[in-house]
């Protein structure tokens, strides 16, 4: 076949394999499920989030994963174990033949998670038979379980699917059972996936095996030190109790014994569901978590005596009508009013909110105004139209208040790789003027994903073009909103990374985002918001060729920072690729990941009277939660 | 009403469905063969639809909207959707390719097009994917008809070589 008869074959394959395709209804794309363009209010600055309206998602935190092919650690197998409600990867030892053990402290279903090979360890590359058992001990509510297991290299092993049967016991319990033969032909590591279902909420757990170290030769021996696995994931579920996860790497599938050896770990307490203990200082106001729906609050301002909150849809709910409420008191709220839908687009999330001295914006689709927060409409702005561009498609990447004005960033794409921006301002709330050109200029192919507000000027932090899917992270400031000057450049503290959110501390400020070189969140610090460095960041093991971490919102509180952003890795289970994640850092500098956040932790704290008031989960939390409004004691 | 709020007069939606539900396969095809990646495709295609959707009143009404839907497709394939592309990558590089991929032929030589020169693998997939004229293809990529033609000699003198080599293998 010559090269003209190859590409009309692969045109015809290609067209015909489509014909089929599903269209889908047409819908505004919404943030990439929890991928966040942070709203964080501190209590005496706003911090305006920005969210380019049309490529959210995408282009606010352009987290990459580097091509190049990486090596397998040896040094420390990683484990991560993720769930819908629960979140962690720990580390821990398990003796050999440890039991899996879950209790769920809400249903008070008692699940033990095991699974043995069904004969003797045998040499790797052999077929064998194996078994994997689940046993509920107490309670019924599991619905179904399955497990899902496939080589960490595609090129060995295949891809196990395995739905488990019940059985019941004789001791009287439930057993989730399964018997399957499957290859083991390298040592080379696997990811096994679980998934249990309950009446009401899923568990979903992950184990990446990582070690080359520990296949032995014959596939079988153990020596007293290999017999301690460190290749094990522990979910504490309540005081006490745990489930853990282990995998011995030269035996079968599954090599672990039942009642054996507790694992060697502590465990703490796991919220499941419902509602959390609010952090230390704060109390739950009392508000109906079903008053906002399934949103994440995304911005918060007080205006007098009425606070205003934005709120997202989280991906797979509503916001159940307009989304920004008010309250007077917090623990009352009220659904405001506003366009039901943006043209064709149904207008279920709000962002940008923002005080200014021309009453409130937000964007949702297009840039609302509300002079009360209880009343909004979409705003009427010039078609901008610089020279030489021809495309006239424009989202509102941020808006921000300076003294006397109200300035507008936006993002004009469509017909082009590239996107221009404009600004635009106003000194009345009703005429919108250009901005100087130059200015501009600067914010051109970037994505701005948070502006500080600060007594002395405005801090847009965000990316610039790096290369092909690689960002450079990028500070831009600004006096009065309209001149701008970028403060970073494309050295090494700011190549491959991304900045997502900006806070002020009493001790300067500090960013976050995400490395695409290393995978891992990144941190910067700055004295005045115009010199900033590279910070350590966190140090947690990740894969950076499937797997990555971004931090896209950040909250001061309690002496403490917090930033929550999401953790992705391609070799979890289909439903569960990203999940939430939280660090918390004493400085700035360094982050720890903190497992299960057992606490919830104020975002977008707003102050009003002499009160202040913050919201769980953070903005675009990626999983589901109720929104808790907590109040400062 | 608000032009950043792309509000349309209820007359036009059902021009624009119509013309969704028209193009939207074959705009879907071109993403796909352009990203390598169904699910990255998707959103891409998507996307596209939706910006051509908020400016309706402006597409509508050129003699040919489907070029203009797919000049954004054309151009959004790479500098965004970095998180749709990364991940998309990352499930590739674990063997698991989203599972709607299986179902799209012909990947294979959409490999080696979207190995050649941007310009070049875009006049290749619009032109033998989507099966367009020189001049529509000049049109989505704003260029003459004789660069569209230039581009296209050279892409194939590429691929002569690429995807023989392939049939050697």
């Amino acid at each position: 076949m010559n090269t003209d008869d190859r590409l009309r074959d692969a045109a015809k394959r290609t067209n015909s394999s489509l014909a089929g395709a599903a269209i889908p209804p047409l819908r505004e794309r919404r943030p990439s499920r929890w991928v966040s363009a942070t709203l964080a209010a501190t209590m005496v600055v706003v911090v305006v989030g920005a969210a380019a309206l049309l490529n959210r998602g995408t282009s606010v935190v352009p987290t990459t994963i580097p091509i190049a092919p990486g090596t397998t650690s040896t040094t420390q197998p990683t484990t991560t174990v993720t769930g819908a409600t629960t979140t962690t990867s720990e580390i821990a030892s398990i003796r050999r033949g440890a039991v899996l053990r879950a209790i769920d402290s809400v249903l008070g279903v008692h699940v033990v998670f095991n699974a043995r090979a069904a004969d003797t360890p045998a040499q790797l590359g052999s077929t064998r038979d194996w078994q994997g058992v689940v046993a509920e001990t107490s309670g019924g509510s599991v619905v179904s379980v399955s497990t899902q297991l496939r080589a960490s290299d595609p090129s060995i092993g295949t891809m196990l699917d395995q739905e488990f049967a019940k059985e019941t016991w004789d001791h009287g319990t439930d057993a989730w059972v399964h018997t399957s033969s499957g290859t083991r032909s390298d040592g080379n590591g696997y990811v096994a996936s679980i998934e249990v279902v309950f009446e009401n909420q899923r568990f979903v757990g992950t184990v990446i095996l990582e070690d080359p170290e520990l296949v032995h030769e014959d596939g079988t021996a153990w020596d007293e030190d290999a017999s301690w696995v460190p290749v094990s994931a522990v979910i504490p579920i309540s005081d006490g109790d745990a489930v853990a996860i282990a995998k011995q790497i030269n035996d079968a599938l599954w090599n672990l014994g039942f009642g054996a050896d507790q694992p060697e770990t502590t465990s703490t307490t796991v919220p499941v569901a419902g509602l959390l203990p609010p952090l230390a200082g704060w109390q739950d106001s009392g508000a109906d978590p079903a008053v906002f729906g399934d949103v994440t609050i995304t911005g918060a301002v007080s205006l007098g005596d009425t606070i205003v909150v934005t709120g997202c849809a989280t991906n797979d709910g509503a916001a159940g009508g307009f989304p920004v409420w008010t309250s007077t008191d917090g623990a009352t709220w009220e659904q405001a009013s506003g366009p039901p839908s943006v043209g064709y687009f149904e207008l279920d999330c709000a962002d940008n909110l923002t005080a200014t001295p021309f009453g409130l914006y937000a964007t949702a689709g297009a840039l609302l105004h509300s002079e009360d927060g209880r009343t909004w409409e979409a705003v009427s702005l010039p078609t901008p139209q610089p020279d030489g561009v021809t495309g006239s498609i424009f989202v509102a990447d941020a808006v921000f208040p300076t003294d006397n004005r109200v300035t507008l960033l936006l993002s004009i794409a469509g017909e082009s790789e590239s996107r221009w921006d404009v600004i635009y301002s106003t000194t009345d709330g009703s005429t919108w003027t250009e901005g100087p050109a130059e200015s501009a200029r600067l914010f051109d192919s970037s994505d701005v994903s948070d502006v500080l507000v600060t007594s002395g000027g405005l801090i847009a932090v965000g990316a610039s073009p790096g290369g092909e899917f690689v960002p450079t992270a990028a500070v831009w400031t600004s006096a009065d909103g309209l001149n701008w000057q970028k403060v970073t450049d494309a050295g090494t503290e700011f190549a491959e990374a991304s900045m997502n959110a900006v806070i002020e501390t009493e001790s300067g400020f500090v960013a976050v985002g995400g490395s695409s070189a290393t995978g891992l969140i990144a941190a910067w610090t700055s004295p005045e918001g115009i010199t900033w460095h590279r910070q350590p960041g966190s140090t947690e093991h990740v894969d950076a060729d499937v797997a990555y971490m971004t931090a896209t919102s950040i909250t001061e509180v309690g002496g403490a920072l917090y930033a929550t952003g999401y953790d992705f890795d391609a070799r979890r289970r289909d439903t569960s690729q990203a999940v939430a994640a939280l660090w918390m850092s004493s400085d700035g500098a360094t982050w720890e990941r903190l497992l299960f956040p057992s606490t919830a932790i104020p975002f977008n704290i707003v102050s009003y009277g002499s009160d202040s008031i913050g919201f769980w989960p953070p903005p675009r939390w990626g999983a589901i939660a109720p929104v808790q409004v907590l109040k400062r004691d | 009403m608000s032009r950043e709020g792309m509000s349309r007069p209820a007359t036009d939606i059902s021009a624009f469905e119509a013309f969704y539900r028209r193009e939207f396969r074959s705009v879907l095809g071109l993403a796909v063969v352009l990203t390598g990646s169904r699910s990255a495709g998707e959103e891409i295609a998507q996307d596209a639809f939706a910006v051509t959707y908020r400016e309706w009143a402006r597409v509508g009404v050129l003699d040919n909207p489907g070029a203009w839907v797919r000049k954004v497709v054309a151009n959004r394939s790479v500098s965004t959707f970095r998180r749709s592309m990364a991940e998309a990558k990352a499930l590739l590089r674990v063997g698991r390719p989203d599972p709607a991929e299986s179902a799209v032929e012909g990947l294979e030589v959409w490999d080696e097009v979207r190995k050649l020169p941007r310009r070049q693998a875009q006049v290749v997939a619009l032109t033998y994917l989507n099966d367009l004229p020189r001049r529509d293809v000049a049109d989505i990529l704003a260029c003459s008809e004789e660069t569209v033609k230039t581009h296209l000699e050279r892409g194939k003198r590429t691929l002569a070589g690429t995807l023989g080599q392939e049939d050697d293998r």
